[in-house]
């Protein structure tokens, strides 16, 4: 089972019965796992704390499908409550977050494998670090993910006017970070 | 969402910004990681579900016990207590029905129950006390 030939309503109608909801719910774990790790982690999120958010994402999305009133797609619906989750903790725990450069060097217990950057590719991400939490999750949607307009406004509740003029300002005070010596 | 459907132009006025698109790989979960992780969260659920369950049938009994907590005190403060004086009074009623009892007892039977009712050394000491705190100067 992928995304592409994941029928969104026949699931759901799955997870609304008794006897195939821990099934089901075991399958949109699986599909959107890998995804929202990705997302998350890449907002200076360490790999535990990247873990926690994720499952209380999962307990979440569990506790509150009852009431999912399919006003937009639940993977739109997931990234929300993630993001909100992932906010959260940026804003409690500003300074004890880092992206730790020696988790990218160095392969994670929990059996992840990593890549080596460059220089460049370490002043990319501590510039990320640098960006409010808010600017960041735009950033990394777009960079990243390359995820339309849209779907970043759908998920974070602003315009796209509004994206836009956020994600140009990330990138103009990252690349000013890229360009110094 | 599809992952690179989507091409994002805005970066290409970012030179060097786009000369790094694709070079920040982040490490995907491994299966093993994926499984236990899909594990923890249907521990978690069932736990919170069992957690659940247990409050609700808990709350009625909070619930009612916390009524009769109120209730009690209100009808202590409303009936039995005044605050101004201190102490405990009658009700009108309790009063009509104590004059009653008065007025068709005998002599013998009034004198009876003052004799009872004469303040014992203990409530001597007590009411000194109060009177300490001019509760009962008057």
């Amino acid at each position: 089972m992928n995304l592409r030939n994941w029928d969104e309503k026949e699931w759901l109608a799955r997870f609304r019965q008794e006897d195939s909801r821990n099934a089901a719910f075991r399958e949109l774990i699986q599909l959107f796992q890998g995804q929202l790790y990705a997302q998350v982690r890449r907002m200076s999120i360490s790999h535990q704390d990247c873990d926690d958010i994720l499952q209380e994402t999962f307990i979440k999305a569990w506790t509150k499908l009852e009431y999912f009133r399919e006003e937009s797609r639940i993977s739109t619906w997931l990234y929300r409550i993630a993001l909100n989750e992932t906010i959260n903790l940026l804003n409690k725990n500003k300074k004890k977050l880092s992206w730790d450069a020696n988790e990218f060097a160095a392969p994670l217990d929990s059996g992840f494998t990593t890549v080596e950057g460059d220089e460049l590719v370490e002043k990319l991400k501590q510039a990320i670090e640098l960006l409010p939490p808010k600017q960041k999750a735009i950033f990394c949607y777009r960079y990243f993910d390359e995820m339309p307009y849209a779907e970043i406004a759908q998920i974070m509740g602003v315009t796209e006017g509004a994206l836009k003029a956020s994600y140009h300002h990330a990138a103009q005070k990252i690349e000013t970070i890229l360009t110094k010596n | 969402m599809e992952p690179n459907k989507h091409t994002a132009p805005e970066v290409e006025k970012f030179p060097t910004l786009e000369s790094l698109r694709g070079t920040l790989h982040l490490p995907a979960p491994s299966p093993a990681y994926q499984t236990q992780f899909e594990n923890q969260v249907m521990q978690s659920i069932a736990l919170r579900a069992n957690s659940t369950k247990s409050n609700k049938r808990l709350a009625p009994i909070i619930i009612s016990f916390t009524w009769f907590s109120v209730a009690a005190a209100c009808f202590l403060l409303t009936f039995h207590f005044n605050p101004e004086e201190g102490r405990a009074i009658f009700t009108d009623n309790e009063y009509t029905l104590m004059v009653e009892e008065l007025t068709q007892a005998s002599e013998i039977e009034i004198q009876e129950w003052f004799s009872e009712a004469q303040p014992t050394i203990q409530d001597e000491e007590i009411i000194n006390e109060l009177s300490e705190y001019d509760v009962y100067a008057e």
